[in-house]
């Protein structure tokens, strides 16, 4: 008897403390995890629709936008670099080759041009050494 | 006898706090290792020693092999064993945003080498920024264009992960699948930027300071963009939940920062140090 009074007193100590100490556990309840995900929930779904529209009607138009401005730019800057070169007959006029350019002291692992190298813009350095 | 035996065990089995003890793992101490031999073999290869570029491959191949194995086990604890609780969370995002200030720290040491030869140009380079001979990028072309791409792909990825709170599964890989391909679409142009340019990182302090800053940034992009790409395959795969998503919110604040660092770079290296 003395067995049953006991577990109880102890289930009931444990229910009136559960909430107050055990602020991760999953009972329902205002103050609750279950109660606070709801809530999370709830104003995700609100927000995830203004991200939408955000992303939609912002974003998109937003790129193609600055698509349309960063050909022209482009094409601008190609039809100039055209100019530039007939008129120095050919090819674009040379850079004077100052100490600090195109430096070398000893070659790239896999040869004298850079990983990025394009001979339309850079020095050929592999016919230079 | 056997009753106590059977309660002993099952109070031993029950854990009394809510923190994850990590079992015995080898992954650190291998990929320490890896690391080292990672970064000696980079050391090597870029100064011409014989088998540089072999332990290079080597480091490489230990240290994504090493990470792969690691995070597979830390995805197994949170997705299927449940040992990422509450306080958990709290402690991996608390570890998240330490590490995020230690890539703030490393971004300013190379904004300040490119603000040191910037702000007061050395006379060897003609005492101009950008040095005499320097055809800097037109920063209204395609570095505008990749800014609005990445300011565009964090909208994306908060659609997302909204989306994902929400218990929106279709939004969730949309906006995630948006994300992806825009860090894509902005590392090719980087790239297309890159060989088009008319100076290169051997062009004196102009070219290492602007293929140092933007090529960090560039490798933290393709970085962020693997990390998110993690995250959208486990939302494809049902590991992440409306609740449990720690490795995805932890991508997208290294996104956000990825973000930031670019704004701060188009405003310094490609505005005021390209006019």
């Amino acid at each position: 008897m003395s067995f049953l009074a006991r577990n109880v007193l102890r289930s009931t100590l444990r229910a009136t403390r559960a909430t107050k100490s055990r602020a991760y556990s999953a009972a329902q309840g205002s103050g609750s995890f279950a109660a606070e995900q709801a809530a999370i929930e709830h104003h995700a779904a609100g927000t995830t629709d203004l991200w939408r529209k955000i992303s939609f009607y912002g974003c998109f138009p937003a790129v193609a936008v600055c698509v349309a401005w960063v050909y022209n730019a482009e094409a601008e800057h190609a039809a100039h670099e055209e100019h530039r070169k007939a008129e120095n007959g050919g090819h674009l006029p040379e850079v004077p080759a100052f100490e600090y350019m195109n430096r070398r002291v000893k070659p790239f692992p896999w040869g004298m041009n850079t990983l990025f190298y394009n001979p339309h813009t850079n020095k050929d350095m592999e016919a230079e050494a | 006898m056997t009753k106590n035996y059977i309660k002993m065990n099952n109070k031993i089995k029950f854990q009394y706090f809510p923190y994850h003890l990590v079992d015995p793992s080898p992954w650190p101490i291998l990929l320490s290792f890896s690391l080292l031999t990672f970064t000696t073999g980079a050391v090597l290869y870029m100064h011409g020693f014989n088998n540089g570029g072999l332990v290079l491959t080597l480091g490489f191949l230990l240290t994504s092999s090493g990470m792969a194995l690691w995070f597979r086990d830390v995805i197994s604890e949170a997705t299927l064993l449940g040992c990422h609780t509450r306080e958990v969370k709290n402690g991996l995002m608390l570890g998240v945003f330490l590490f995020i200030v230690s890539e703030v720290f490393a971004f300013l040491s190379v904004f300040w080498a490119f603000f040191h030869s910037s702000l007061s140009p050395a006379i060897e380079i003609g005492g101009s920024w950008p040095p005499l001979g320097i055809t800097p990028l037109d920063p209204f072309a395609i570095p505008l264009l990749n800014t609005i791409l990445l300011l565009s792909s964090g909208a994306f990825i908060t659609y997302g992960h909204h989306a994902l709170i929400a218990g929106n599964r279709k939004a969730a890989i949309d906006g995630t699948l948006l994300t992806i391909i825009f860090a894509i679409l902005f590392t090719g142009l980087q790239y297309y930027e890159y060989s088009e340019a008319g100076f290169t990182m051997a062009d004196g302090v102009y070219g290492s300071a602007f293929y140092a800053s933007t090529g960090l940034h560039g490798l933290h992009v393709i970085v962020g963009t693997i990390f998110i790409l993690v995250g959208f395959v486990r939302i494809v795969n049902y590991h992440l939940t409306k609740s449990h998503h720690q490795g995805f919110e932890a991508a997208i604040a290294y996104w956000h920062f990825v973000d930031v660092v670019w704004l701060f770079l188009f405003l310094a290296v490609y505005f005021w140090g390209g006019a």
